[in-house]
This record gives structure tokens, sequence and C-alpha cells, in this order.
């Protein structure tokens, strides 16, 4: 309903453009309109645009800086490439809000784009008037606004979806938006109705102030811009050790980003989320299967390649959602090291975490002196090892000679049958 | 085909046996159907990587269900088993083919016997003229005729126990996986991990041995391809008896001839 209100909304709106137009042309036929101070400019540029804009009562001189007696010219006046391009902060735009950072366009100057355009003299960087549009600029809060919450990733992705722009700048994501919008927050911006509240482009990467990838503590990539919405979970993960270390700007160790992807943030119910259970190990493997980050923090190296060979990890590959995760029995967001009281793999902690209620409820008390990432193909796991080494031989001793004993058996068996 | 022995005249050459009756039959059916299911659903857990198998758990809650009828599977094949005991130990029939079933000297000797003859490597060396006085001396060694089986000979004698020992090292390695919590208490860790590595093992050397022994003998074995239909029919011909079972045959012919005798007698 609201949508067809919206509709009917413009359509009125157009209409009444169109009739005021229709009649500002019959009242002064063939005569510029004195009271309108670009009237001498509308009669040959026709913006109608400029009617519903912010800007629709400025001079077009105070933008286009018209060189001096230049309007006055016979026409054409002055030739495109001679009239400099507009600068939005020359007279106007230059409020610096400190209470909004990243919103004051006075910080566009040292952004990625800013750089790229002012230092660099790049044509085809965002420039004040690529993502507000040039004469139809409407208030960011206007639905229609091209910069509106609505608008913003299709108004980021005419050049981040370009390859042309990609290749050019090395850009390392290739397709943002078409990943955004199957994210969660995507999802939730577009498609649910009016969460306006979900994360577009300029939540996370910033507003005139985006930076680039190379930037160290970019803002896309820290904890606290995602804990800017997601509070509780973020209040978490900075008690973890890897928060604690990721606040302190160690980049060894996962941020929000490295575990729940960039611009597909997806659900964990997603089957194809790295954060799904499936995928967890594979995630967790992306640190904890490296041997220099691991040597690094003293954590031994094998603890995914051990998970994966136990019981647990066989049926995590083989599809199982009911079977412990790494994150099951270590903790999501508030993964400690074991020698924390406070770990849910602490020793003190174990007989709990193996004893949650879906998992094994009545796990007794010895379990904590039970080294559980164990692996009975190395020596150190004691009799298991040999155990495994003896049967590993018997069965192949014992295959050996019974598919030896058979081929004979049967090619001295049909020799027999068939010649009587 | 090398028929070996003379035809008794007590027994005509259509006559048939009774090889296996109907509760044979059921319990054997009753043990495929279990041993495929427990394969089935639980040779993944050992060969976990491949492939095929995370084919096979695609579709949702598939391990579940895998779970599910591992278990199911499992306690039907104990009942089975059971049965089988009880059948054992309260029937005559049972009683007989448990005594035929255990093993003996003879067994080694006639396995030892069928190694050699199936080689031929001595009766190749006899032919090239190689130690031709010894063999001529001893005959044994050239192997050159099959031992006499009874109504059970050795292969078949090693895959009952092998069957019943596998059972019992599954169920006991079995229960204590499906009770982590139990087996904990009474066990520590590393005891319930090689139970965890025995019930592997164990699985695949049942899987091969049932592949590669059974399959052979009851299918791929030229004098029954491709199927003896004796675990239908419970049926053996006279014929196939005297070949494959001789000393059996043997024994109800001499027991024909004693009856005959007794008969005679009482006339």
């Amino acid at each position: 309903m609201k949508k067809y209100l919206a509709v009917i909304a413009r359509l009125l709106a157009v209409a009444a453009m169109i009739s005021a137009a229709a009649l500002a042309a019959a009242a002064a036929p063939g005569q510029t309109r004195v009271d309108n101070k670009n009237g001498a400019c509308l009669a040959c540029h026709k913006l109608s645009v400029l009617e519903g804009s912010v800007h629709g009562k400025l001079a077009c001189s105070e933008c286009h800086l018209i060189p001096a007696g230049g309007e006055t010219k016979d026409v054409p006046h002055a030739l495109k490439k001679d009239i400099p391009l507009v600068d939005c902060t020359a007279k106007c735009h230059r409020e610096d809000t400190r209470k909004l950072p990243g919103l004051s366009p006075s910080f566009y100057a040292d952004s990625v784009h800013g750089q790229g355009y002012l230092e660099r003299g790049e044509k085809d960087v965002a420039k004040c008037w690529d993502c507000h549009g040039k004469h139809n600029i409407k208030p960011v809060q206007d639905p229609d606004s091209v910069v509106s919450r609505q608008n913003i990733p299709l108004i980021c992705s005419r050049c981040h979806e370009n390859m042309t722009v990609v290749l050019k700048y090395n850009i390392h994501a290739e397709s943002p938006y078409k990943e955004y919008i199957q994210s969660v927050h995507g999802k939730a911006l577009l498609s649910k109705g009016p969460a306006t509240f979900a994360a577009v482009c300029t939540d996370c990467h910033g507003v005139h102030n985006i930076q680039g990838i190379g930037q160290a503590h970019m803002q896309a990539k820290d904890p606290t811009t995602c804990g800017k919405c997601h509070v509780p979970i973020f209040n978490e993960y900075k008690d973890s050790i890897h928060g604690q270390q990721a606040l302190k700007g160690n980049v060894d160790v996962p941020l929000c980003v490295d575990c729940h992807g960039e611009h597909k943030v997806a659900s964990v119910r997603d089957a194809a989320a790295p954060t799904a259970k499936k995928n967890i190990p594979d995630t967790c493997s992306g640190c904890h299967a490296r041997p220099e980050i691991m040597k690094k923090y003293g954590v031994p190296v094998d603890r995914i390649q051990t998970f994966i060979e136990s019981f647990h990890g066989i049926a995590i590959g083989l599809g199982d959602k009911a079977e412990a995760s790494c994150t099951d029995c270590h903790g999501v967001h508030n993964i400690k090291p074991a020698i924390d009281p406070q770990s849910m793999v602490h020793s003190t902690n174990i007989p709990k975490t193996c004893g949650q209620p879906n998992c094994h409820p009545g796990m007794p008390e010895k379990i904590a002196k039970a080294k559980i990432h164990r692996d009975s193909l190395i020596k150190q796991s004691g009799t298991p090892y040999y155990i495994n080494k003896i049967l590993l031989w018997a069965l192949i001793v014992v295959v050996a000679i019974t598919v030896a004993w058979f081929l004979f058996e049967l090619v001295s068996r049909r020799r027999r049958t068939k010649t009587p | 085909m090398d028929e070996g022995l003379i035809p008794s005249p007590l027994i005509r050459d259509d006559e048939i046996f009774l090889r296996m009756n109907l509760a044979e039959r059921i319990q054997h059916i009753l043990l495929i159907a279990t041993f495929t299911t427990l394969i089935i659903t639980g040779l993944p857990l050992v060969l976990y990587e491949m492939k095929i198998f995370k084919a096979l758990f695609a579709f949702e809650k598939a391990f579940y269900i895998r779970g599910i009828l591992h278990r199911l599977a499992a306690v039907i094949m104990i009942v089975n088993i059971l049965w089988h005991i009880a059948y054992s130990l309260f029937t005559r029939r049972g009683r007989n083919n448990f005594k035929e079933l255990m093993p003996k000297f003879k067994d080694a000797k006639d396995a030892f016997q069928v190694f050699w003859h199936n080689i031929g490597l001595t009766g190749f060396l006899y032919k090239k003229g190689i130690f031709k006085a010894c063999f001529d001396k001893h005959p044994y060694w050239l192997f050159k005729e099959e031992p006499e089986f009874g109504r059970y000979n050795f292969i078949e004698k090693f895959e009952y126990l092998g069957v019943a020992w596998g059972s019992l090292v599954m169920i006991i390695s079995g229960f204590f996986m499906w009770n982590v919590e139990l087996s904990l208490k009474f066990f520590p860790l590393w005891v319930h991990d090689i139970f965890i590595i025995i019930h592997g093992y164990e699985a695949i050397l049942a899987f091969l041995t049932i592949i590669i022994w059974h399959m052979y003998n009851v299918h791929l074995n030229p004098e029954v391809f491709p199927m003896s239909k004796v675990w239908l029919n419970g049926k053996i011909t006279s014929h196939e008896l005297r070949t494959l079972h001789p000393l059996e045959y043997k024994k109800i012919a001499e027991e024909r001839v004693r009856a005959s005798a007794k008969a005679a007698e009482v006339k």
C-alpha cells in the first residue's frame, strides 16, 4: 500500500512541476522572467531538476565560477573547458562537525577519493557530484536522494562494480555490491522493508573520510566499527584473547571480518557462510593451521588436523550439524586461552563444556585431565599408537595373503572346471 | 568335473538334501541386511576423506539418520546373534552344526594342502623331473588331490568363527562408543580411543573378508558361479554334496547302510 502511495505522490509531484513550467512559459512568452536570477541561464539550460533541489534557490554562478563578465557575453559565453570545475567547499560546506566524524566534507581531501582527485588529478575517482548528484541534489533524509541510506550501495556500485575502475586502482573487493546485496546487511536493507538501520557502505567505510585498504587500522576492518551496532558481541569479543590483542593493534589476530567475511557477511544458518558449523574448522584453520603464526604464540599447530580426525570432526566433515565444532567448546566471540580460569576449555570448566545438555550430560569429571586434541598416529600418544600400527599391519598382511590365495585358487579351479 | 568320490548306490543322484533350514536362512538373511547396513552407515566414518561418502551425506539430517540406522542395525544384529546362540544351544540341529563348525587339526592340514595344490609348484617341479625320486617316495607332497571336506570346509569354518569373533569385538567396542560417558567412567580416554581404533579396523577387516572370502566362495567360485542358491532355498543336490562335501556324503551313505542293515535285521 505504502509503495502505491509513494508512486501516486511522485506522479503528482511530476505533474505539478510540468504544469508550473507550462504556466511560467505561458506567463512570459519569448522573454526571461525578471524575478529569477537564473532566468538567463535557464533560458538555454533547461534544468527543471533544479526545482526540487536543495540548491534550487542558488544562483548558477555560485557554484559555476564563470570567469568575470563571462555570463554577459554572447552565447556561447564560454567553452566548458574554460569554466573551472565546481568546488563545493570553496564557499560552502566547510563545516567541521567533530560530533559526526567523517560526515564533514572537509575530510574529503584526506580520503582515498580526495587524494586521487585533488592530489593526483584522477578523473574517475568519486567527487562530490558523483555521489550527491549535480543539479538534483536532495537532502540525505529524502528517500529520493541518491545518497539516502537505501541508495548508497547502488551509488557506490556505479564505480566499484566497474572492472575498469577495480583493475585500475587494484581494489581488492571486485564486486562488493553483488556480495553486499546477498549479505545479512544487504538483505535487511533492500528486501525486508524499511530496515534503514542495516549497515550500508558508509557505516563501515566512512562517509567523506573513506580510506583505502593500505591504511593501518582501516575503519571498515576495525572491530569497533562493527561494535557500533553489535554492542553485546563486541563487549564479549574485546575481553577474548583475539579481541584484547586486536584492540592493541596486533594484526595477527582475527578481526570480525576475518571470520565473518567482508561484504557478504552471512548468517550462521547460511550453509555457505564461513561461520556455518561445517565451515568453522576451515575458517579457524586460516590462522590455526599456519605454523608461522602459531609458533609466535606457543599454540600447537595440529589443533585443526586432530579435530578433523576426531569423531566430532568426521561428523562435521560429513555435514552433521549436531556435533561439536571448534566454537562449541572454545566459545565464539569469547574465546580465551586454556590457562584462563574463565575459558570454556580451562580444566575446571571442561566437564561443564563437554556436559552441555545437547552433548554429553553426565560426562565424568576426570575428562578434565584428559588430552582432548590427540593424534593416535603419533608416537607420543602411547598405546593407541602401537595398537594402530599393529592393526594396520595385521590388516595389510591378512589382505595380502587373502588376495594371493584367491588369485591362485581362482586360476587353478577355473582350469579344472573348464577341462575336466 | 573331478568327482573324486564314487557315488553310493543308496543315494540317488538327483536326491536333494537340506543344507540350511528356514531358521538358519532367516538368520543368514538378517545377518546380510544388518551387516550391509552397518557397513554402509559405518564405513564412511573410517574412510571419511573419500568424496563418495561426502556425496552420500549430501542431504539434510543425513548424518543423524546414519547414526540411527547404524544403532538400529546393531540392535537387530545382536538380537539375531542371541537367537543364533539359543538355536545352537537348544536345538539338536543347531548343536550338531556348531559341533561340525569347530575347527580341528584337519582344517589346518586342509588349508595347507589346498594352498600348495592351487599354487601347483611341486607338480610343476615333478613334471620337469626335479626331485622326482623324492616325490615318488612321498606322493603327498605333490598335492595332486584336493582334500575331502566334511559338512563345513575350513573356509566356511574360518568365516563362521570370523563372524563370531568380529561380532564380539564390534559389540563390545560399539557399546562403549555408543555410551561415551559410561566408557569414560570406567576407562581413561586412551582406552576409549582404542575402542574407536579397533572398531574401525575390525570394520574394514570384516568388510574385506566378506567381499573376498565369502563373495568368492558363493559367487565367483567357478563351481557355483554365478551364485549358490543355498541361502535362498536351503537345498543342496546329492551331486553337489558329493563334490563339495564328500565326507558329509560318505557319512550319509554310511548312515543309510547302517539303517538298511538294521531294517534287514528287524525283518
